[in-house]
């Protein structure tokens, strides 16, 4: 074997390597429980006036969602009449301006609070990984119960309302998966050609091709295998 | 230490400052902040760890487990790491981590296909992502067979893709020292591999 041939391996060893990626539902879980890490270590130091309102509500709330992962829209309702800003009797026009049932559930209320939206707000803060998170869970299991056009909505409010950024290469997959169920078949194919053109060394590239169809030409393929 | 008074409205303020959504409600913006700062650490820094987990030579779900142990060391130790400081608390914790999985596992590479992240058999997976599948249990076979210094700075350099310095700074040995041990490494790697490869000149799905 040539010291080319050697090199070239090696790399190829290496490519597969960097392609490895835990799964979400383990950087879900991760974060989940160093959140609820750093709550038992936070309560440890802070005086016990703090079991107050906000205190009080967040951990419920933040226990509801320890307990159970955000897969359905009807529990991002209850999980958010749970918040602590929920507790508050307000009228101000500033709160967010969608229904609760469309809230995306966080992980922390008061990062929620911090960051929900209006329009004068001079900086939006990115999306919350818990955000994106919890939406991309909502959209998977909607998907997952047959509701394509509800996944669909839901990554339209990804993309557009949170302007996520941590995990826009899982949004796409998961819209392609969408549209395939929801027999938009052209949409997909064009939308998976463009995710492989813009993404190459995406860990995400084969499954995007899965969806290219057989309009993909062969330049696009390695193994020139059927889609 | 956060100073807490109970303001007129029963509300609960800190000395820090008042974070305000605008809709009445007041947070303690020092815990606000400590939050932030653990999920952007989480967001940043969790592939990183668990690929260094996965190719010390951990299982998939060994990884899992152990990432996990990992940020949750880190959750309880934020306050008291420096900012800029994360990624090497994180790496001095993943050795440890590693260390003690590997004294209390046994290691199950031959068990672990290394294949898609839903795991499906061999026969459902695109040949892509079986040959990527391949190519990984082979190199978690070289690396297995490299001293742990040389394996480390190794995936430092060629999956993490970290420089020299990163590097050295990392492991806390002077640049000169990171500089030549990864020269052995390489050179010990590529010798495993023109090895393997005489060996079984099929294997790892080449084209």
């Amino acid at each position: 074997m040539t010291p080319n041939d050697l090199d070239e391996l090696s790399k190829k060893l290496f490519d597969a390597a960097r392609n490895e990626r835990a799964t979400n539902d383990v950087l879900s879980r991760t974060l989940r429980s160093s959140l609820a890490a750093a709550r038992t270590e936070n309560r440890s130091r802070v005086p016990v006036i703090v079991t107050a309102v906000a205190f009080a509500a967040g951990v419920a709330g933040l226990v509801w969602f320890g307990e159970r992962s955000v897969t359905s829209t009807s529990i991002v309702r209850e999980k958010v009449s749970g918040r602590p800003a929920a507790a508050t009797p307000t009228s101000n026009p500033r709160e967010t301006p969608r229904q609760p049932s469309d809230v995306p559930t966080a992980t922390i209320p008061s990062k929620r609070v911090a960051t929900s939206r209006s329009s004068s707000s001079t900086e939006r803060a990115p999306a919350s990984l818990s955000e994106e998170l919890a939406l991309l869970e909502s959209a998977r299991t909607a998907l997952a119960n047959g509701s394509s056009e509800r996944a669909l909505e839901l990554l339209d409010r990804y993309e557009r309302s949170l302007r996520g950024t941590h995990l826009r290469a899982e949004a796409s997959i998961l819209r392609l998966e969408a549209l395939a169920k929801a027999g938009r078949n052209v949409e997909a194919a064009a939308l998976a050609r463009e995710f492989v053109n813009e993404n190459p060394g995406s860990p995400f590239v084969d499954r995007a091709r899965f969806f290219a169809g057989g309009e993909e030409g062969p330049e696009h393929r390695d193994s020139g295998r059927a889609p | 230490m956060i100073d807490w008074r109970k303001s007129g409205h029963g509300a609960v303020v800190s000395r820090a400052g008042l974070l305000s959504d605008g809709t009445g409600l007041v947070v303690p913006s020092r815990r606000n902040s400590a939050h932030a700062r653990l999920e952007s650490t989480v967001s940043t820094q969790f592939d990183f760890v668990w690929q260094l987990l996965r190719r010390f030579g951990l299982s998939r779900s060994d990884a899992d487990d152990a990432t996990q142990q990992v940020f949750m060391i880190l959750a309880r130790r934020l306050p008291s790491i420096e900012p800029g400081r994360e990624r090497a608390f994180l790496y001095g914790t993943a050795r440890r981590v590693f260390a003690n999985a590997r004294r209390g596992l046994r290691r199950r590479r031959e068990a672990d296909e290394g294949s898609a992240p839903d795991a499906l058999s061999e026969t459902d997976l695109p040949d892509d992502l079986v040959e990527q599948g391949r190519a990984r249990t082979l190199l978690d076979t070289l690396l297995g067979e490299l001293a742990e210094p040389l394996r480390r700075v190794l995936v430092l350099a060629e999956v993490e893709q970290l420089s020299v310095p990163e590097i050295a700074a990392l492991e806390g040995i002077p640049l000169g020292t990171a500089s030549s041990r990864l020269r052995r490494a390489r050179e010990v790697f590529r010798e495993l591999l023109a090895q393997a490869r005489d060996r079984n000149p099929f294997d790892s799905g080449e084209k």
